[in-house]
């Protein structure tokens, strides 16, 4: 699963965030300006923001390198994306930037947390929800 | 899921953009609801 379309899932699932009263964020690395080309290509509508310098990232410990690109999941997931209709033009930010997913309540306790091993390894819709409670 | 240390009052205090440029502190996002942060490859 690509970027994109992993956030076009998310955008499907922001209901299911508000009925646990729980806040759904979306967060990248590119420009702020390519905020709104995103969400086109998404139809996310929610939370949105960005981290160009990867100082979250680095502080999340997400991986960063090219090695992550190539994982043996990497080409059979792009294929699958392609196929849905989801392609991948251009970069918008750092390439070899993996991410991942954290939930944290209000007390501040981390409740779940993922991080990507390769490019396309997304965190499951449904384990977020389930931390959310 | 990877078992994994995160501090999330370090995590607190960092900044992100929005659209517009502006920075919003982290630790707002889940101060009254817990908030779920999905950290995407790059706006692709």
């Amino acid at each position: 699963m690509l970027c994109r379309q992993q956030v076009a899932e998310l955008a499907e699932s922001e209901e299911l965030f508000a009925a646990r009263e729980a806040r759904l964020v979306v967060i990248g690395n590119g420009a702020p300006n390519h905020m709104g080309a995103f969400r086109k290509a998404t139809g996310y509508r929610g939370l949105l923001y960005s981290d160009p310098s990867l100082d979250v990232y680095k502080t999340m410990d997400y991986k960063r390198s090219l090695a992550s690109m190539f994982g043996t999941r990497t080409l059979g997931t792009g294929f699958q994306a392609l196929k849905g209709g989801h392609l991948q033009k251009g970069i918008q930010g750092d390439a070899l930037q993996l991410g991942g997913a954290v939930v944290i309540g209000p007390d501040g306790v981390v409740r779940y947390y993922f991080q990507s091993q390769v490019a396309g390894d997304h965190p499951p819709v449904a384990e977020l929800l389930d931390a959310c409670g | 899921m990877t078992r994994h240390v995160v501090d999330s009052e370090a995590l607190a205090k960092k900044t992100v953009l929005d659209e517009s440029g502006g920075t919003v502190r982290l630790g707002t996002l889940w101060e009254d609801r817990p908030a779920a942060l999905v950290f995407v490859r790059h706006f692709g």
